[in-house]
């Protein structure tokens, strides 16, 4: 047998090169498509951080093989072939390539070989920004539920590779529901998210503490709701909430999830005091959504005048702002923001971007809880002219929703119904120094074919500057303390 | 034990997975040891807390046998478990210890404390005692042994059918068998042979009833007990409420909520046949086509399912196929325009809403008027007939018109219904009541007027009290 393998391993080998297929042919030999190759996710004309995962995707055009070519305008050029449609970008070659084109572009041809015949569709360009965004993501995974829940968890996801690794999962907390984490400025070393459930309660990680906190209070109307942490880590601003929820009977619609009242309260980390917030507790309006400026010196909000007597589709939140000084934890003057139930709007989820200019909201037509409303758009005020669009680059005609901002500015992701019109999925989208956001795209997968059968919702992205190293052990115990 | 509704195939496969490592362990030496070093921990990985079981056996087998306590075997089957599991909890597993401990055994509140497992296993440790008693057997001849065992076993078996058989289950069991393969007819039929006081069988019961266009017809001759639940249930987020509850909302054609009542099954449940099937229809029916494809194949992917998932095919982005659909058709036809919240609590007002936007939704008429002659709503009853009996042909159902004719007999003053009472009610409402006035006894009354008013809708009213 010896004596064989020096002659059987070129042979081996030829065979194997042999498998890969024909090479590209000269342009000469090429028929012309006049339009770009159908593809999915589509990533034409877009623009994405230099440290992204790679863009796998999938060629969706009749035909028996295909090919692709990245070509650099700074760099490298990468010369990828299809596994039935779907391309797969070695992860190194990927990151070498967006590397040596940071700050510039590249342009993406594809070709088509059907029994030797060649056909090269209209190629399309990406931009690569100079800004990074954020290394980590963070969401929950759950099936889109009503009424009741199964399995869920909280993930964190490396945005410059496919890892994803749990965070905390329901199914070790007694399958309670787990909810609403929530960043320091996008730090993992300040978090906290709830717990419902048999062993409810609010789990606030500062530094290499974890407690578990029970947030009711006798004169509030329920425990911490929806969170909100002051930049210097000293408050945490929760909303408290009665919530009700509905079945709408017509097709078009679903669920409709209402407050009855709601307040905001003040968390007070060092003193573990719940303090009501000045000028929310009375009964003349609801607030809810906190959201501190950068600096900490406003707390944004919803509010609404409608009462439990205001039909549910009359109910509409503007967004208002109150001073706060965090040497003395007072709280000053409340003004109005934006105010979009003039419009005839309300307006839910207020998030300002790290360098304190803008805010991003969503807008929907009535109510206060938008992930439900097909018609919910995102909506970007620039707080230093006052103006506010809702842009159609990063919006579609189904649910778009709960957003965060990068630390650069430059990046938001937000949540979205448009892939089918019930499973959120995450959307990236690049906002230039003019405040105009470029196409949104898809959040890269390693198989692009799993958005169709994955069956979960992402819910709730918050961008992270680096990963929550807790032990899932840790917080594990923290919960089932009574 | 597979007559226990939560008895599930993994308690099966765990009892026979013990027992089958309990029979092929060596019988002593190194090769034992080894067996329980390596068995232990990989049986614990597979089936949980059914390593006590097999621990207890290896003991129980090795104390019977030797007739002593060897130390090396409570070593290795009570500490060395007991070992892995804390271990386990410290260093691999995330869920508590106390649950590691007897993870997928069939005991505890979730398994309903069913007593027939323990009975289970203190047979197995009995043949076992017998066994080990050696001598007395061995007197016997081999095939009188063997006759004489099995002869056991069958007796046992049959004692434990007979004792564990639920005939109420199977036969509700039956009955859902032919709900879920629409043989509507074919229920009746059971149902008619083997009355069913089970909640699901009166449900049942009464969707065959609509399918059938007899609810308010022969709605009494079938038990009632459960009043409006028999007819809704109330949301419930219990598995077995939210797998059956959602056929009500399809059969009145309140897509929504058939799809509500799915999707938190999908959700309790896990992906079924059954939900998945009724989320590709709600969603088929709403032109959600996108989020209808996703479900078809998932459908398609399981082996059995592929037929069914090629049915629903054709109607991917096809509106006018879906139209053309008996099953489908109708229920895009009864578009709701004008939008309400379902009301769970309130079922009147829930298809009182549904009326509203389609007034000839006949399965929804005859479950209101269920619901008022259930509750013995004679004025409502009446209120609704001139709406009512257009979606009837013109003519009352039997128990309708009965209703009927206990309004015009309490309101003679008043003319809130013109429409006319049959003559042959008519002729049985003048037989009842001379029934009834011949005896003041009611009780009397009613044993003289069950055999020919059982069914009717004033029997009903006079003597039954929910």
């Amino acid at each position: 047998m010896t004596d064989y393998k020096w002659i059987l391993l070129p042979a081996l080998i030829f065979l194997i090169s042999s498998c890969n297929g024909p090479a590209l042919p000269s342009d000469e030999a090429l028929e012309a498509q006049e339009r770009t190759a159908v593809i999915f996710p589509d990533y034409k004309n877009i623009t994405i951080p230099a440290n992204i995962a790679p863009l796998n995707f999938e060629v969706r055009e009749e035909g028996e093989r295909f090919f692709a070519l990245l070509e650099g305008e700074n760099g490298p050029s990468v010369q990828l072939k299809a596994k039935q449609g779907i391309f797969r970008i070695p992860p190194k070659k990927w990151t070498a390539f967006l590397e040596a084109n940071r700050g510039s572009q590249f342009t993406v041809k594809i070709y088509k070989n059907d029994s030797g015949d060649w056909t090269a569709y209209e190629p399309f360009i990406v931009q690569v920004a100079d800004e990074p965004i954020d290394p980590y993501l963070v969401y929950r995974l759950i099936p889109p539920g009503y009424e009741t829940w199964s399995d869920m968890g909280l993930y964190q996801r490396d945005l410059t590779s496919f890892s994803e690794q749990p965070i905390v999962e329901n199914r070790n907390i007694e399958d309670n529901c787990v909810n609403c984490h929530s960043f320091n400025n996008g730090s993992s070393e300040q978090m906290l998210f709830h717990i419902r459930g048999s062993r409810g309660g609010t789990m606030i990680k500062m530094g290499d503490d974890i407690e578990k906190v029970d947030l009711k209070r006798d004169e509030t109307l329920s425990a911490g709701v929806y969170p909100a942490w002051h930049p210097s880590g000293s408050f945490i601003a929760f909303s408290t909430n009665r919530i009700e929820q509905y079945f709408h009977a017509r097709p078009e619609n679903s669920i409709e999830v209402l407050d009855r009242q709601s307040d905001l309260i003040l968390y007070d980390t060092e003193s573990k005091q719940v303090t009501q917030i000045p000028g929310t507790e009375e009964d003349d309006y609801m607030e809810t959504y906190p959201s501190w400026s950068p600096n900490g010196r406003f707390l944004y909000f919803s509010r609404t005048d409608a009462d439990s007597s205001t039909s549910f589709d009359s109910i509409r939140y503007d967004i208002y702002r109150t001073a706060f000084d965090p040497a003395t934890g007072i709280f000053g003057e409340t003004e109005p923001v934006l105010l979009a139930s003039e419009q005839g709007k309300s307006a839910s989820f207020p998030r300002i971007s790290p360098d304190g200019r803008y805010l991003l909201c969503t807008l929907h037509n009535y109510g206060t809880f938008p992930i439900w409303h097909k018609e919910a758009d995102l909506c970007l005020v620039d707080l230093v002219t006052g103006k506010s669009e809702v842009p159609a680059m990063i919006n579609s005609d189904d649910t778009d929703s709960y957003h965060t901002w990068a630390r650069s500015n430059r990046w938001i992701v937000f949540s979205s119904r448009r892939y089918d019109g019930r499973y959120t999925k995450l959307y990236i989208s690049y906002m230039d120094t003019e405040g105009q956001f470029q196409k949104a795209f898809l959040l890269p997968q390693k198989d692009p074919g799993s958005n169709g059968s994955f069956l979960y919702s992402y819910n709730r992205p918050e961008l992270i500057t680096g990963p929550v190293q807790e032990n899932v052990r840790r917080w594990i115990r923290t919960a089932r303390k009574e | 034990m597979h007559n226990y509704y939560p008895h599930q195939l993994s308690h099966s496969l765990g009892f026979i997975l013990v027992m089958a490592l309990a029979v092929v362990i060596p019988n002593k030496g190194i090769r034992k040891t080894g067996f329980l070093a390596i068995g232990v921990p990989l049986i614990y990985l597979v089936s949980g807390g059914f390593v006590w079981l097999f621990c207890g056996l290896v003991l129980a087998e090795g104390v019977l046998r030797s007739r002593k306590i060897d130390l090396k075997l409570v070593l290795f089957t009570i500490l060395y478990p007991a070992l892995i599991i804390i271990v386990g909890a410290s260093l691999i597993f995330l869920e508590p210890l106390k649950e590691l401990a007897v993870i997928q055994l069939p005991f505890g509140p979730e398994y309903g404390n069913s007593p027939w497992p323990w009975i289970f296993m203190g047979w197995l440790f009995l043949c076992m005692i017998l066994a080990g008693t050696g001598d007395p057997w061995k007197k016997i001849k081999p095939a009188w042994r063997t006759l004489a065992g099995t002869t056991t076993c069958l007796a046992v078996m049959v004692l434990v059918m007979h004792f564990s058989y639920n005939r109420k289950n199977a036969e509700y069991f039956q009955i859902e068998k032919l709900a879920v393969s629409e043989d509507w007819d074919g229920l009746l039929q059971y149902v008619e042979q083997h009355p069913s006081n089970n909640l699901f069988g009166s449900f049942y019961t009464n969707l065959a009833l609509v399918k059938k266009g007899k609810l308010c017809k022969d709605l009494f001759r079938y038990f009632q007990g459960y009043g409006r639940r028999g007819l809704c249930f109330e949301w419930d987020s219990k598995s077995e409420i939210v797998r059956r509850g959602g056929d009500f909302f399809w059969a009145i054609s309140f897509v929504n909520e058939a799809h509500h009542w799915a999707f938190e099954s999908m959700i309790v449940d896990g992906f079924t046949q059954r939900n998945l099937t009724r989320l590709i229809e709600t969603e088929l029916v709403r032109e959600n086509f996108k989020i209808a494809k996703k479900y078809i194949d998932l459908l398609g992917s399981s082996m059995f399912q592929r037929r069914l998932a090629d049915h629903y095919r054709p109607f991917l982005n096809n509106p006018e196929a879906i139209q053309q659909d008996p099953e489908f058709g109708p229920r895009m036809r009864f578009h709701i325009n004008n939008d309400f919240f379902s009301e769970d609590r309130d079922l009147e007002s829930n298809l009182s809403m549904l009326l509203a936007n389609n007034p000839l939704n006949r399965p929804a008429y005859d479950y209101l008027m269920a619901l008022l002659l259930l509750e013995k709503k004679v004025d409502k009853i009446a209120g609704r007939l001139p709406e009512y009996i257009e979606t009837c042909n013109g003519t009352l159902p039997e128990l309708v018109d009965e209703s009927l004719m206990v309004y015009k007999f309490t309101h003679k003053e008043d003319h809130l219904s013109d429409i006319d009472v049959s003559v042959a009610t008519m002729r049985r409402f003048q037989e009842y009541t001379r029934i009834l006035r011949q005896y003041r006894d009611p009780g009397v009354a009613a044993r003289m007027l069950y055999p020919s008013f059982q069914n009717s809708f004033w029997f009903y009213l006079n003597f039954s009290s929910l």
